[in-house]
């Protein structure tokens, strides 16, 4: 659907000798992207229906991505809640503009669903508008951390040693720096042998690195 | 080095001349930067990107957000009937405070824009970008599908 719609849409412009940033009222795009990244979730879900620039703008426009997330990071909390988990829904939150001081729920979304199978997932934590998810039990062998920017719908999973059998607890966090501009993944671990004392551990994970 | 007058002149590409109070012109990067920077023997800055009706609006604005003591309360309500315009007006003031870098005043109208397609039909949002609906009636109901939980 979506290639299809660019290739239309690259050869309306073509065709009629305009660029897509003419198109309307002479707005450009970057103000456009600018008003829509202040949207709610499900209103940027709902705005791709108004016309094929927007639906490439909101699915996959780089700048709408970069200041969706920065506005996310300055002017909402934007911090996002699994109310439910068996159903998934979430929801998020953000600043009520009338009343600088107060939170708003705005309304409850769907998580896109992953191309891996779900399993239960419980939600670690979410800024600047991307979610860390767990799948499986912590105390499972095989869970596993996913990072997922929903409004992509995208999912990715974050690298994570070899079990180890004495491991004896194992709990995560997620976070962004704003020094390198990076998501974190903290992992804090015990450990305990039979005969020695606990050791705990906290590793971190850059996210894209690969790096401890 | 511009004179050291108290009124400086702004003029719009349809020749309408607007006096303003240096103190409330300077406060702008723009026009501060072209009363220091260029070397001009009479106090008229052209802005050759603004109308005159636009203009009108923009120093209506400062004009009272520059206000000795105006109180906030006042300020909302100045927003307020302020903010009253057609689409494309606002559209117009958008684009002259983007010209004049004045960030207070994009800010406004980005809220205001925000509001006016907050929760809207989608057909109502396309009239106030002025967009034509260039989905097929096909294309339109696979892109409803694909999101359809956002329309419950």
């Amino acid at each position: 659907m979506l290639k299809a719609l660019i290739k239309i849409f690259q050869e309306d412009c073509e065709g009629r000798k305009i660029s897509p940033v003419t198109m309307m009222l002479d707005l450009p795009t970057v103000v456009m992207i600018e008003i829509l990244s202040r949207l709610t979730i499900k209103s940027i879900f709902c705005c791709k229906m108004v016309c094929k620039l927007w639906y490439l703008l909101l699915t996959s426009d780089p700048l709408f991505i970069n200041m969706y997330h920065l506005k996310r990071s300055s002017d909402f909390p934007s911090i996002l809640l699994s109310i439910n988990e068996s159903v998934r829904l979430l929801v998020e939150l953000k600043a009520d503009d009338s009343h600088p001081k107060a939170i708003v729920l705005s309304p409850m979304f769907h998580l896109p669903s992953p191309k891996f199978s779900w399993g239960s997932m419980t939600l670690i934590g979410s800024c600047n508008g991307f979610l860390c998810l767990s799948s499986g039990r912590r105390y499972d062998i095989d869970h596993r951390i996913y990072i997922s920017n929903p409004i992509l719908g995208e999912y990715f999973e974050v690298k994570l040693p070899e079990w180890e059998k004495k491991i004896w607890r194992v709990s995560y966090g997620f976070c962004f720096s704003k020094a390198s501009s990076q998501f974190k993944v903290l992992r804090s671990v015990v450990t305990k042998s039979v005969g020695s004392p606990e050791v705990s551990k906290l590793e971190v994970y850059t996210l894209g690195a690969n790096e401890k | 080095m511009m004179s050291l007058g108290k009124l400086i002149t702004l003029k719009t590409n349809d020749n309408e001349e607007f006096k303003l109070d240096k103190t409330v012109a300077v406060k702008l990067e723009i026009i501060k930067n072209i009363v220091q920077d260029v070397d001009c023997t009479s106090n008229v800055i052209p802005l050759p990107n603004i109308d005159g009706k636009t203009m009108t609006k923009v120093v209506k604005y400062w004009k009272k957000h520059s206000e000795e003591g105006v109180t906030e309360v006042q300020l909302k309500n100045f927003d307020q009937d302020f903010l009253k315009m057609s689409h494309s007006e606002l559209h117009d003031v958008h684009l002259a405070a983007k010209y004049l870098d004045d960030n207070q005043l994009k800010e406004v109208i980005i809220q205001e824009f925000l509001d006016r397609i907050k929760g809207k039909p989608i057909e109502e949002i396309r009239e106030v970008f002025g967009i034509v609906n260039d989905y097929t009636p096909e294309e339109e109901e696979e892109v409803r599908r694909e999101n359809a939980w956002a329309f419950e």
